[in-house]
């Protein structure tokens, strides 16, 4: 079993979104290899990191992973905005907001409520880089159509 | 001289060791010792929550004598207390705790 797969629910139990289980998950798509888009590593005041790298394919996020440090709250947050960028555009991954994590998680207490934003900010970076990639690969592909016109 | 106590076993501690024993001690004055701090792992983080009376009691005591509550945070969030836990009583983890501890090193660490 990969870890994509085991993130799925299993034992005929479904997934839950609670803090103890997105962390459990976040654990097991921490220790994965990034992809080749990665964004920059994200530091908070509190000398946490971030670190997201994303899977692209047809203009989607088809994959997403990351390396966080290894604190409960910033690994379920960043679990939690993986599982819902997934399939989404780069557009509209870049639009989630801390505020949508704190609202999908219940049960962080409020002073640790500040990872949901270092979260964000590594998953934005990440994208920002991809779309400059993309951009990039587009504006390719436009140059060598015109030079084969 | 100065202990922490890391309540990390679980059975009778809580409700015997530390309400029978530690706690009327320090509420009396008379445990021998400075308290540091205490740190709560597995089902003993129930004490920290809100409106447990042996939790509220330790509590009243940790404030006057200035001594840390800390909760396990894992332990807290898989039991999905950690949202519910006595006003001012964090959770962490290990360096959560040597963080905490460091203005206030205790000469022992008690393991119950």
């Amino acid at each position: 079993m990969n870890a994509d797969e085991c993130t799925r629910g299993c034992c005929g139990v479904s997934r839950r979104r609670n803090v103890s289980d997105c962390f459990d998950r976040g654990l097991r798509r921490n220790r994965t290899e990034p992809f080749a888009i990665a964004g920059k590593k994200i530091t908070d005041a509190n000398g946490l990191e971030a670190q997201f790298s994303l899977k692209i394919e047809h203009g989607l996020i088809e994959a997403v992973r990351f390396r966080v440090t290894s604190c409960v709250a910033l690994t379920a947050y960043a679990e939690v905005l993986a599982e819902e960028a997934e399939k989404l555009s780069l557009s509209s991954a870049i639009a989630i907001a801390p505020q949508t994590l704190i609202d999908d998680l219940e049960g962080v207490p409020l002073f640790r409520r500040d990872r949901a934003n270092l979260a964000v900010a590594a998953l934005r970076s990440a994208i920002s880089i991809a779309t400059l990639q993309q951009g990039v690969t587009n504006e390719s592909r436009l140059h060598l159509r015109h030079a084969t016109a | 001289m100065k202990v922490a106590y890391i309540f990390a076993t679980q059975r009778h501690n809580v409700s015997y060791v530390l309400a029978k024993m530690i706690l009327p001690q320090l509420e009396e004055n008379r445990h021998g010792v400075d308290v540091a701090g205490m740190f709560f792992f597995e089902d003993n983080n129930f004490v920290l929550v809100k409106g447990n009376p042996i939790g509220e009691r330790l509590n009243k005591v940790a404030k006057a004598k200035g001594m840390l509550l800390m909760g396990c945070d894992q332990c807290c969030y898989e039991r999905e207390i950690a949202d519910k836990l006595m006003e001012g009583v964090p959770i962490g983890c290990f360096p959560d705790l040597y963080k905490a501890l460091s203005g206030n090193m205790p000469d022992q660490v008690i393991t119950l």
